[in-house]
């Protein structure tokens, strides 16, 4: 059974970006869903499991660091995997998000990069990072 | 402006290119700007350690590779909104990526959402003061040109 994910970003292009890059990358995945900020990101994920969030900074509505905020906050929500992507250049923003448990990777990114992540944090392939 | 730091932006560009879209691109020798009207333009304003702008003017044919390759679709299935909106996330990241090169990794900023500009906005907004930075640049053997803007000079 492959993993249900969704897809948080404002930009349409990154987001189809990211779920091509996911069906490169040989990960083997469930339902994709895709929301445009994180309000809707945060309505998505009380409707359905996910197995993992992959989630923008950046966002109008509501960014991706309070839509982390609010799902850690969430006792449903809170163990749910996420992986920050963004251009983000600043260590201290970065570190913050860290800090809340997210994994962060860099626009613009490789299969391979997401894959590597994806695996980590779903702790497949033998990696306990 | 200084060689040093057009190098640093082209170093940006292809690298940002590179990984987006697997495109090849390098830097080109001084020519004349890309006429606004042949080219497609979108700009990223930002905001934080320092205010400006980041802008790239690129003919249609590389565009519509970019694109393609970003989106994993055959070119002659591209539309102009596909070119519009790959554009757009091409800016935001290599203006993400050029930031902490500028103003260094613990400078904060926030930038805004891309806009793509029509010709005549693009000589509105980009020509008239100036420039930081002016890159021109080769994509796919095509011209290519990022201009960059910050209001405290270096």
């Amino acid at each position: 059974m492959g993993i249900n994910i969704l897809v948080v970003d404002d930009s349409r292009v990154m987001r189809s970006m990211i779920i091509k890059t996911l069906r490169m990358s040989g990960i083997a995945m469930g339902d994709v869903h895709e929301a445009s900020n994180g309000l809707e990101g945060l309505e998505a994920l009380s409707g359905q499991w996910m197995d993992l969030v992959i989630l923008d900074i950046n966002m109008p509505v509501m960014n991706g660091e309070e839509m982390m905020i609010q799902m850690k906050s969430n006792p449903e929500m809170q163990d749910i995997p996420v992986i920050v992507v963004s251009t983000e250049g600043s260590k201290t923003r970065i570190d913050s998000l860290i800090k809340m448990g997210a994994r962060f990777v860099h626009k613009p990114f490789t299969p391979e990069i997401i894959r590597d992540v994806v695996n980590k944090s779903l702790d497949i392939g033998g990696d306990h990072e | 402006m200084s060689d040093q730091r057009m190098q640093d932006l082209c170093d940006v560009v292809r690298d940002s290119l590179e990984k987006l879209a697997f495109l090849f691109a390098s830097a080109d020798s001084p020519r004349e700007p890309i006429p606004f009207q042949d080219a497609m333009t979108a700009i990223a304003s930002f905001s934080g350690a320092f205010s400006g702008y980041l802008a790239v003017s690129i003919t249609p044919p590389a565009l519509t590779e970019l694109a393609a390759n970003m989106l994993g679709i055959e070119s002659d299935e591209i539309e102009e909104e596909h070119q519009q909106d790959a554009l757009k996330e091409a800016v935001n990241i290599i203006c993400g990526n050029w930031l902490p090169v500028e103003g260094g990794d613990e400078a904060i900023f926030h930038i805004d959402a891309p806009q793509f500009l029509s010709p005549s906005e693009a000589e509105t907004a980009l020509t008239g003061r100036k420039l930081s930075i002016l890159a021109q640049m080769t994509v796919e053997d095509e011209p290519c040109d990022i201009y960059f803007y910050r209001d405290d000079p270096v």
